[in-house]
């Protein structure tokens, strides 16, 4: 055989420099002259967009406009941080292994798909338009628990959407593709692969949760600093809003002894009539517990009514003034008065006293009101007791004066402050996020066995569920009829399980099958972490602290346990999912 | 066939009796898509697997890939079990399309695929080089591979395969999209790796390839293997003889079948040979670039990296006629033809 044919003999030239044909369009190839300048327009096109925007705001600054030029700023600002956040995630994502790389996959992912590029976009638009819908007429305090409630509940619902899509679309997508049998058929262990899926979406979360949150501190500080409607307002700012406050409520009579009271109610109503009481035993035995609960926050006309706060070593210690939040209703069986008048005791002593008089306090009924208190008046073992005198006026046309009636829950709380604005932002950002990284595992493992659209729906499922966990259980209770205060799980399966015989005794076949049903429900929504636990945008919003144990356990528990599991059951279901068709 | 002088012991792929039963929901039996499928591949061999679409093929590699559990049957992919991460260090994968990410560009995605193997920001930039420059995608390394033509995509596909320098090579249709230059290219380069050692699995419809290239073939319809030898043992006609020499004049024609006749021979077919239009059209295209005629396109690929089979041999790829074939005396005379046609040498075949 000879080597000396014409092809083989121009080979090495033909190499280096000969063109292939028609593959290629000269604007297409980078090297060449028209495609290195169609480039180097393109690379101009985002620098000078930049500078454009900055242009406008600049010209609605001096021009008289600053509230739109702080929202093109923001904007742009935001836009920019998404950019060198990812140019910061590359740098981070370049090491020579298997989990980086798939990482690093899944964040040019993000990056490149239109899906999250719109979503991220929808972020870094609506929170710096945010203020602008804010009405400037409303109380400076109100416009900040609006702004600080609404970015971060708006940003937290986009974010869980972006990470929802992100996951499932990515793995699907591999799976749909084939890319899957690419990646498979390198050294890559399938746990391996999803954990850098997992790894590449949290780290997108994480940047995308630090950029929101400096986004809402620096719109939060800009609209700190605009003025307030009065002195009120400016103190309730920054002692309400931007703070970061305890809470105590009073200590209530223990559980048993309200059970025992319902009890005696219950066993009171058969004697006289058992028929009505059977009739709708957990409806009436709600009922009762509530009655009891809410006359307990009733302080009656002329009767003085005490209640017990405790572990106020710090308020004591950290803060000269303590806050006590009212929400009270002077209500009568007849009318309702308008104003609630009462006389107050800090561990019985008079307060306040005036020129050597007890003062009186007169608060309009309904809204919430925020006492200031003295934290001196706090006892060395860091107990305050309320005592509370009914000073309410005789109305006319009425035998008696109005009861007045707190509110149970909120309608009676102490409040200090423990630590700084700052601090409890961050400790809801880290909260946040590990909602994110607990949502990004739900849809991994489920894009692990399932195609997209179920996929996708299964997590959107289960975000609702973890949202809306401590109302569903309550439907459900309520649905089925068990309903009880404070439920431990043994009670409540036993509960459960006499309801089920009781029905089935009475051949109510339908009941018993809405108690089955329930225990599903339940179960499912025990599987799934209630996101309400660590409900941490409300309490930012009203300047109420973010526990450091809280936040350690929301991230323990939904930032790395929860994940960790649900990737283990990806990789198990992946592990024996055959990958490919039958078609060849 | 390029490369027998340098077959080993080792086997690289053995199956035994593989099956494979495609169940579906209701993990009824659906498709048997493979059954009883016997495979033993050599180190250093290049091993054609063929048949139409539907035979089993794709199936069977990535049962060797550990895509998919076989219903039944042994398979051991460089002595270990299929699913066994560790061997895929030293295998390569060209599927039989290019799945990659549309967003990435070219050099991205070697990139991503580089720390798959864990080689480090070094090695990965070093060998991205080479084998953009082999495959000829260096101008347009910045581009997304989702603007890449088929032929382009096939080209990154290649260059993925070859970034961690694999012993086994597993190329399922590596020439479909390409035009006859890059088909032409990738069939160099598959006679320069075998020649450097490494074992070749390569699964093709365009049957003059795999004829070119393979040592041994296996032929499957219907999930099973209908026939498997080397070229020779299953082309090889043993009742006729042909003879090639330079053009002959019609008095030399009668004295050769005189002589013929006198061995009670007879000459049953004399023809002038025919060129194909594979090597008329390569021809052309390597006369217009000597011509120095400006066209817009993929640059056609430069040497084989070095880092592969890790000889120093920086030399271009050879193509597979430039491969001295220790059983070409064995071989058809058709078989090479395509490539030897316009040689004005002499040839007697056995």
């Amino acid at each position: 055989m000879t080597t000396d044919l014409p092809i083989a003999a121009a080979r090495p030239q033909a190499l280096s420099a000969g063109p292939d044909n028609r593959e290629i369009p000269s604007w297409f190839d980078d090297e060449s002259p028209r495609g290195r300048r169609t480039r180097r327009l393109k690379g101009l096109v985002r620098p000078l967009a930049v500078l454009a925007a900055l242009g406008i705001a600049l010209a609605l600054w001096y021009g008289g406009r600053p509230a739109p030029a702080i929202t093109i700023l923001g904007i742009v600002s935001l836009a920019l941080g998404v950019v060198f956040g990812v140019a910061f995630l590359r740098r981070l994502l370049s090491a020579g292994h298997p989990v980086v790389g798939i990482a690093r996959a899944i964040v040019e992912e993000a990056v490149g798909t239109r899906l999250s590029v719109l979503l991220v976009m929808l972020v870094v638009v609506a929170l710096p338009t945010l203020p602008l819908v804010l009405d400037p007429s409303e109380r400076l305090a109100y416009r900040l628990q609006f702004f600080l409630d609404w970015s971060l509940s708006g940003a937290s619902a986009l974010l869980a959407l972006i990470t929802i899509a992100l996951s499932c679309s990515s793995v699907c997508g591999d799976i749909e593709s084939h890319r899957i049998h690419m990646a498979l058929s390198k050294p890559l262990r399938r746990w391996e692969y999803l954990l850098g899926k997992w790894l590449g979406v949290v780290l997108l979360d994480l940047l995308l949760v630090a950029l929101v949150g400096l986004g809402v501190y620096a719109f939060a500080e800009s609209l700190r600093r605009s003025p307030a409607a009065d002195n009120v307002d400016r103190r309730a700012v920054e002692e309400q809003v931007l703070t970061a406050r305890a809470s105590a409520r009073p200590a209530h009579p223990r559980q048993q002894e309200f059970d025992k009271a319902v009890e005696a109610a219950i066993a009171e109503i058969r004697k006289d009539d058992p028929a009505l009481f059977d009739k709708d035993a957990a409806g009436a035995r709600k009922r009762i517990f509530s009655q009891h609960v809410f006359s307990w926050h009733t302080v009656s006309p002329d009767v003085v009514a005490s209640y017990l706060f405790t572990g106020l070593e710090a308020a004591k210690l950290r803060t000269p003034v303590v806050q006590l939040r009212l929400q009270a209703f002077a209500d009568n069986s007849s009318t309702s008065a308008a104003e609630i008048r009462f006389a107050l005791w800090l561990n019985e002593r008079p307060y306040p006293v005036k020129q050597g008089k007890h003062e009186e306090y007169v608060l309009a009924a309904g809204p919430l009101h925020t006492l200031e208190l003295p934290s001196t008046a706090i006892a060395e073992d860091g107990t305050l007791r309320v005592t509370i005198a009914n000073r309410n006026m005789l109305m006319a046309g009425d035998s008696a004066p109005t009861s007045i009636g707190f509110n149970p829950g909120e309608g009676l709380e102490l409040l200090y402050r423990v630590g700084s604005f700052e601090g409890n932002m961050l400790r809801a950002l880290l909260l946040m996020w590990a909602k994110l990284a607990m949502l990004s595992a739900v849809a991994l493992a489920a894009a692990a066995w399932l195609g997209l659209p179920v996929a996708m729906l299964a997590s959107l499922m289960v975000f609702a569920a973890a949202v809306a966990s401590g109302f569903l259980s309550d439907a459900i209770d309520i649905y089925t009829g068990v309903d009880i205060a404070d439920p431990t799980l043994t009670s409540m399966l036993r509960l459960r399980g006499t309801l089920l015989m009781e029905r089935m005794a009475k051949a109510e076949w339908w009941e018993a099958i809405k108690t089955v049903g329930s225990w599903a429900g339940d179960a499912f929504l025990t599987l799934i972490p209630s996101f309400g636990d660590y409900d941490s945008i409300t309490q930012v919003a009203t300047g109420r602290l973010v526990s450091v144990a809280s936040t350690a356990a929301g991230v323990c528990e939904l930032g790395l346990a929860y994940p960790l599991l649900l990737l283990a059951i990806g990789w198990w279901l992946i592990e024996r999912r055959d990958l490919v068709s039958s078609t060849t | 066939m390029v490369s027998q002088a340098s077959t080993g012991d080792e086997l690289d792929i053995v199956c035994a009796g593989v099956t494979k039963v495609f169940r579906d929901f209701w993990m009824r039996p659906r498709v048997r898509a493979v059954e009883a499928v016997d495979l033993h591949v050599r180190r250093g061999q290049v091993y054609g697997l063929l048949g139409p679409n539907g035979s089993g093929k794709s199936t069977t590699i990535k049962m060797l890939l550990g895509l998919l559990q076989p219903t039944s049957g042994r398979i051991a992919v460089l002595g270990k079990r299929p699913k066994d991460v560790d061997i895929k260090r030293s295998i390569g994968y060209l599927p039989e399309e290019s799945y990659l990410y549309r967003f990435l560009s070219g050099r991205e995605t070697l990139d991503y695929y580089g720390r798959l193997f864990r080689l480090d920001g070094r090695a990965r930039r070093e060998r991205i080089d080479m084998l953009l420059d082999m495959v000829g995608l260096e101008a347009v390394q910045h581009r997304p591979v989702g603007e890449y033509s088929k032929g382009m995509q096939r080209r990154i596909g290649l260059a993925q395969s070859l970034i961690n320098d694999p012993q086994l090579l597993i190329l399922d249709e590596p020439t479909s999209g390409m035009d006859p230059v890059g088909a032409k290219q990738i069939k160099d380069l598959i006679a320069t790796l075998a020649a450097r050692g490494k074992t070749v699995l390569l699964c093709s419809h365009l049957l003059g390839d795999v004829e070119d290239l393979c040592d041994r073939v296996a032929i499957m319809y219907g999930g099973r293997v209908r026939a498997e030898g080397t070229c020779d043992e299953l082309l090889e006609q043993g009742h006729a003889t042909l003879l090639e020499t330079a053009e002959l004049p019609e008095p030399v024609i009668a004295e050769v079948r005189e002589v013929l006749r006198r061995h009670d021979l007879a000459l049953t077919n004399v023809q002038r040979p025919r060129r194909t239009l594979e090597s008329l059209f390569l021809e052309i295209v390597e006369q217009a670039r000597a011509e120095g005629v400006q066209t817009s396109g993929a640059r056609s690929g430069g040497t084989v990296p070095e880092f592969l089979g890790g000889g120093g041999d920086s030399q271009p790829a050879p193509s597979a006629a430039d491969v001295p074939a220790g059983g070409a005396a064995a071989v058809d005379t058709g078989l090479l033809d395509s490539l030897v046609s316009s040689s004005p040498s002499e040839r007697i075949t056995p």
